[in-house]
């Protein structure tokens, strides 16, 4: 008869673990969480945050009853490796099924996604690193110890980095909460930091769990430490967020062969192509009605300077498009904006309710204009149409730089 | 060949305090009481004997296989079972798991090893306990788990480091018929600091003091030490522990 002669407790936890971590992914937030990526993410920090401590807390209670029992003084043929792995992989595959759970939650949420290879890997290795390190622990310290430590600790060192500076400290331990919206990827960077550092305590702890002997001990500490050190400069260069531009060539294009005009979309966005099609449109014959045309390349993600951007989301209304598009006809904002020297501040606002209402779609600011704009906005298009055209190209000039006056309605009429 | 442990000029010491020194002896057939005081290095000498302690100097053989030869260790630990003088339950195993799994320690495949232990647990008298935590077993129930733990590999020879300290009468005499069950299907040394359990169902005694095998022989030549005139397990045990 085949026996598992050692009954871990994770048989026992696995389904409340499931439970605690499916719950932690669908509650998640921030992002797109129609994209891949953040559901990824989500799936991730799931794991981290939720599965990560509780599995540590079982590494340990495994060291803990072995050490209780006295047994290595019975003289032990086997490696002290084998007995590691015997005793942990209950808890590793029970870590790896509830992975693997969260993983299919997130593949029927989004069927579409391609993870990333390191991404998809990731949570395993932090299944096997947190058992590992809480099982060298609870060789360590006591089981009363040990155990709240290893669950403790492993929360603690999973979740509070994302409370300190430097930013980058998060991007080390695979709770990354803040990706991703659709115009960006995870970084390659963050993603590696993540693993190296899981991999360095999952092979630490390997190292510590199967030996006492001091140099190995050392040569684990210290490889841990160069581990880190390497992570630390690999993520130093990111911000808060773990992110990077996405790649244009993820872009979908099509070209009407007739007009030239080609609108290209991210993938997630293929659904929305009719509306923004028929809105494109309805802008540009608008536009044309006052002598002025986009550019004939209408693109999500930054492509080229001559292209007509504009940004939107998978659950976007008309409405929602209609103001997408309108906004990615105005200007780019100089950076000055940020630092109150910016003359053509004043007429920021009014130009977009003019271009709106250029565009035939004067309701796309209806709701975020201020009452002055308002004001100035329906003076402008009192002008007659030269003073509008001469209002029209010297604002569109100011508003791109710093140092330049606006022409204001009044100035005129 | 005799399965029994055949020790080579070993020495071993704790740090700085060294316990044995160039002690060679090879244990004979049967039974032996390795009888000696506190202190007097009986522990040590049966941790040697059984792989758990690796000598500094010298060899421990049994049935060919030397303790720290990595080629041979695998088949020494099998050959040579230990009880410990602290049998310790592993929480959340039943009796049955705890004997098996030891089982596996000592080199059994896992199926193997559960089939095995209901033979071991048998020989303990614990086949009716099998399914019973072993963190609920009394002190002289531990006492017979760690037994079957020592004959779940079918050794050759047996080694218990003062097996009945602690044990109250009862528990006493039920784990004195287990060893006398054994008696004559394997070779084992018992260790203990009491001279009153020394008696005929042992084929040897040796008395260990200070690291130094003081006496070797037979029940009969051990009480021959004795003075007639003094009580005879006492005068030949403090005659023998005094003589140099």
């Amino acid at each position: 008869m085949n026996h598992t002669l050692t009954k871990s407790v994770a048989a026992y936890l696995t389904l409340p673990l499931v439970a605690l971590a499916l719950f932690t992914f669908g509650s998640a937030s921030g992002g797109d969480s129609a994209i891949g990526a953040t559901r990824i993410v989500q799936a991730t920090a799931a794991i981290a945050a939720m599965t990560a401590p509780v599995l540590a807390g079982i590494g340990a209670w495994e060291a803990s009853r072995i050490r209780r029992s006295n047994l290595d003084s019975l003289g032990v043929a086997r490696t002290q490796l084998e007995v590691v792995r015997r005793s942990l992989a209950p808890t590793i595959f029970a870590g790896w099924f509830v992975t693997l759970v969260i993983q299919l939650a997130r593949a029927r949420a989004f069927p579409s996604s391609l993870p990333l290879l390191l991404e998809f890997l990731l949570p395993y290795l932090i299944v096997v690193s947190a058992t590992l390190a809480g099982f060298a622990l609870g060789q360590r310290l006591h089981g009363a110890f040990a155990i709240p430590v290893a669950v403790v600790g492993t929360w603690l060192l999973t979740v509070y980095p994302i409370a300190i500076e430097p930013l980058w400290i998060r991007h080390l331990t695979g709770y990354t909460t803040s990706c991703c919206s659709v115009e960006t990827v995870l970084s390659w960077r963050a993603v590696t930091g993540a693993a190296m550092v899981a991999l360095g305590i999952a092979v630490a702890g390997a190292l510590l769990a199967s030996t006492r002997e001091a140099l190995r001990v050392f040569a684990a500490a210290v490889g841990l430490g160069l581990v880190l050190a390497a992570a630390s400069y690999l993520v130093s260069d990111l911000g808060s967020e773990a992110t990077q531009a996405r790649p244009t060539t993820d872009l979908e294009c099509v070209q009407e062969e007739a007009s030239g005009v080609e609108l290209c979309l991210w993938p997630e966005h293929k659904q929305l192509r009719g509306m923004i099609d028929q809105a494109s449109d309805e802008i540009r014959t608008s536009l044309a009605r006052r002598q002025l045309a986009p550019p004939a390349k209408l693109t999500e993600g930054f492509t080229s300077s001559e292209a007509w951007i504009f940004g939107t989301y998978r659950d976007a209304t008309s409405s929602e498009i209609d103001t997408a598009l309108v906004v990615g006809l105005l200007p780019e904002l100089p950076p000055c904006i940020e630092l109150g020297e910016y003359p053509a501040g004043v007429v920021t606002g009014v130009m977009a309710l003019v271009v709106a209402d250029y565009a035939g779609k004067p309701e796309a600011f209806a709701l975020m204009a201020s009452e002055d704009d308002v004001i100035e906005a329906e003076r402008v298009l009192e002008l007659s149409e030269a003073k509008q055209t001469i209002w029209f190209e010297s604002n569109i000039a100011a508003i791109a730089t710093c140092d330049t006056n606006p022409v204001m309605a009044r100035d005129l009429s | 060949m005799t399965i029994s442990p055949v020790f080579d000029n070993v020495s071993f010491k704790y740090r700085r305090n060294s316990v044995l020194h160039a002690f060679s002896h090879e244990f004979g057939a049967g039974s032996t009481l390795l009888l000696g005081p506190n202190g007097a290095g009986k522990s040590t000498l049966l941790q040697l004997a059984a792989g758990v302690l690796a000598p500094r100097e010298g060899t421990v053989v049994v049935d060919g296989a030397s303790s720290t030869d990595r080629a041979e260790r695998g088949r020494y630990l099998s050959t040579v079972g230990f009880m410990p003088q602290r049998i310790s339950a592993m929480p959340g195993l039943s009796v049955r798991e705890q004997v098996a799994y030891v089982g596996w320690l000592k080199g059994k495949e896992r199926s193997d090893a559960w089939d095995d232990s209901w033979d071991a647990l048998g020989y303990a008298g614990l086949q009716g306990l099998a399914d019973r935590a072993a963190n609920r077993l009394s002190g002289g129930e531990l006492r017979r788990v760690g037994i079957a733990q020592t004959l779940i590999m079918k050794p050759g020879v047996v080694l218990l480091d003062e097996p009945t300290v602690g044990l109250d009468p009862i528990e006493h005499a039920r784990f004195q018929d287990v060893l006398d069950e054994l008696r004559g299907s394997v070779n084992f040394i018992v260790s203990t600091h009491q001279a009153e359990d020394v008696s005929n169902n042992f084929d040897h005694v040796a008395v260990l003091a200070d690291g130094t095998l003081r006496f070797s022989g037979s029940v009969a030549e051990f009480f021959s030490r004795a003075d007639p005139s003094q009580p005879k397990l006492l005068s030949a045990y403090t005659n023998v522990i005094g003589a140099q």
